[in-house]
């Protein structure tokens, strides 16, 4: 089966008291495994609408979305929390981590809702995936302990507990400096490099390096 | 996700906002103490007034007084086709007060009593010695605390006699009849009577008085009719009642309906009259105030809770907005919450009971006066009125974080992340 998130004359718009905000306006994309995409553009120009809608956060108003062939844009709310839980990590600007939570706690939260993974095996699945990113020592820390590199290793840890195809990010390094920048960066790089699709806003120029495919968006138009 | 992983989620939540779980703990709790505390306080106060009510016949009985010239046996014949009447006693059987001669040999002054007709079926429940058997004459059933004089300001507690010294001894009541012809009052004759203690009961307990003391209707009969047949009345003199009947109830709580059964079986034959009206309504009235302040206390705990926990709907709009992000569905997400609300609702719950037990002991030990043996009955914790508490503390945090998480759970993850 094709992994793929394919968006097919994707609308979107916001309506605010009389007026009609146009955020997304007749955009087709497909994304795949394997493969480093970046999306960039001005500030308003319908980036986080865009990813929202790929990671089936928000909704469209017209077009189609296909995740693994399959159409998602008129399913269910349960069927779409399904589909996040098992296909799509999300990394957010502001890491959006449990503070009472400690690291191995919070990248094992996904797993509680995901029958595919026994109980006895979430400790360990976690444990792994943090030491993946260098942060083994810091297992029983909470988030306020934590530098925001680290905490936006965890973020993508959690993204990944529960082993999706898809990683979306919106502006995974917004609240870092260049040296964090670059850790987040080069482990996003190697997930795509083991098979996932990974799927970045970000309007560092920086990232370009490590796309594979860099997508402009322009008054909600892919330019 | 099973029922061990949401308690453990729900925990977590619950920990992230700490404050509002503590304020609304104690606001449960408070309105649980002043619930089980009020109503179980007055329950079993009412429930113990009702039961000495009950074991005294003249809280349970009507007067039936005929207008004109009904006759008592039509009265009785009318009476008798009531249902909840144990006996009907005519007047002259009922009460009256007689002087006391004296008691086991040893002459009083002014001594008296007020004496009531009594039976086998129907006497006060004896704490020591026996009651009365069938047909039994020349006996008497005196008070626990014996005072066989007016009650009245004198009156000291140091005085009282203690009822059982005075089991199968003897007191010599005396009574008299009048000679009204001159107008004024003469003693025409005066009799005496030798009554033998049998028994005594608990006066407290009965509701009655130190000096109430029971003797067979046969000896009420006999007295009244001593009095009667030799009393001379002046032409002037009108001879009040005499006529009436006394219809004793099977219970207390029947009162009520028996007297309007009577009222309307009567027409204009007689009227009738509760000897003790204002008590049971008495009783009513606290109970329902105690209910409506418990309700009240309630509905403010109910409202503040839902105040604080829309407060907290940032906090839960960021928990929620992440785990609809995550890929929580509602429906787990509101197991969660449903989970966090048992667990304070029962915490609660156990914190008011702790605090009423305290309460309770506090208040048995130090307040309240244990001389009184009311008030002993009235001071526990009934079982009833906290199972009834526990269900309203889970109650009131489920519907009220229900209320708050229908608005939150429609959103999308996107709204809720924008809003907080
Ligand atoms: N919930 C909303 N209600 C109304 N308008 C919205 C809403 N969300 C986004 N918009 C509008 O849609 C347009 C695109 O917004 P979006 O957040 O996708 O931009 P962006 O490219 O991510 O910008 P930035 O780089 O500043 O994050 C903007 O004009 C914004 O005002
Ligand atoms: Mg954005």
């Amino acid at each position: 089966m094709i992994k793929s998130i394919i968006l097919k004359n994707g609308y979107k718009e916001f309506v605010l008291k009389n007026e009609k905000i146009i955020a997304m306006d007749n955009v087709n994309l497909e994304f795949k495994t394997g493969k480093f995409y970046v999306i960039m553009g001005h500030s308003g120009s319908g980036k986080s609408t865009l990813i929202q809608i790929l990671g089936l956060l928000d909704n469209l108003t017209k077009g189609e979305l296909f995740i693994n062939g399959k159409d998602v844009s008129n399913l269910t709310e349960n069927e779409k929390a399904d589909i996040r839980m098992q296909e799509i990590g999300f990394v957010f600007q502001s890491f959006y981590l449990n503070p009472r939570l400690n690291a191995l706690e919070n990248v094992m939260l996904p797993m509680y809702i995901n029958s595919k993974i026994e109980k006895k095996e979430r400790k360990e699945k976690a444990t792994k995936l943090l030491s993946s990113f260098g942060l083994e020592n810091r297992k029983k820390h909470y988030p306020k302990e934590l530098s925001g590199g680290e905490q936006q290793r965890i973020a993508i840890a959690r993204a990944l507990a529960n082993d999706p195809n898809f990683i979306l990010a919106d502006e995974p390094t917004g609240n870092l400096d260049i040296k964090n920048e670059k850790i987040v960066f080069d482990t996003l790089r190697n997930l795509a490099d083991n098979g996932k699709s990974v799927i970045v806003v970000s309007h560092n120029e920086n990232i370009k390096n490590y796309a594979d495919e860099v997508i402009y968006i322009e008054n909600g138009k892919v330019r | 996700m099973n029922i061990l992983d949401c308690i453990f989620l729900s925990y977590m939540n619950l920990k992230n906002r700490k404050k509002n779980v503590y304020t609304t703990i104690i606001l449960i709790s408070l309105a649980v103490v002043i619930f089980v505390i009020s109503l179980s306080y007055t329950n079993k106060f009412l429930e113990s007034m009702e039961k000495a009510i009950n074991k005294n016949i003249s809280y349970r009985t009507i007067a039936v007084i005929p207008n004109y010239e009904t006759s008592q046996e039509e009265i009785i014949k009318k009476v008798l086709n009531v249902s909840n009447i144990v006996k009907v006693v005519p007047q002259k059987e009922y009460y009256t007060a007689v002087d006391i001669e004296n008691i086991d040999n040893n002459l009083l002054d002014n001594a008296s009593v007020s004496i009531q007709g009594a039976n086998e079926d129907i006497q006060p429940s004896i704490i020591e010695g026996r009651g009365f058997y069938k047909n039994e004459n020349d006996v008497c059933i005196i008070p626990e605390k014996f005072y066989p004089y007016n009650l009245d300001e004198n009156f000291n507690s140091e005085d009282l006699i203690d009822g059982k010294t005075l089991i199968g001894k003897d007191i010599i009541i005396k009574y008299y009849s009048y000679d009204y012809s001159d107008g004024i009052q003469k003693v025409n004759q005066a009799f005496e009577k030798k009554l033998t203690v049998i028994g005594i009961y608990n006066q407290d307990e009965n509701m009655a008085e130190y000096n109430d003391c029971y003797i067979s209707f046969n000896d009420m009969s006999s007295i009244i009719s001593d009095i009667k047949e030799n009393t001379v009345y002046s032409e002037n003199t009108i001879v009040a009642g005499g006529n009436g009947v006394f219809a004793i109830v099977d219970e207390a709580k029947n009162v009520k309906s028996v007297e309007s059964a009577l009222k309307e079986l009567g027409n204009d034959d007689y009227r009738v009259i509760i000897r003790s009206v204002a008590n049971t309504e008495l009783m009513e009235s606290i109970q329902i105030v105690c209910v409506i302040v418990s309700i009240v206390l309630m509905f403010i705990a109910f409202v503040n809770i839902t105040i604080s926990t829309i407060k907290s709907a940032i906090e839960r709009k960021y928990e929620i907005g992440m785990q609809k992000a995550i890929g929580f569905k509602n429906r787990q997400i509101q197991w969660i919450t449903f989970t966090e609300n048992i667990i304070i609702g029962s915490l609660s719950y156990i914190v008011a009971i702790a605090l009423t037990v305290i309460i309770n002991i506090i208040l048995k030990k130090y307040i309240i006066d244990t001389n009184s043996q009311l008030y002993q009955i009235g001071l526990n914790i009934d079982i009833i009125i906290c199972l009834i508490a526990l269900i309203i503390s889970l109650i009131v945090p489920i519907i009220s974080s229900f209320i708050c998480n229908i608005a939150i759970l429609k959103k999308t993850p996107v709204s809720l992340n924008k809003e907080r």
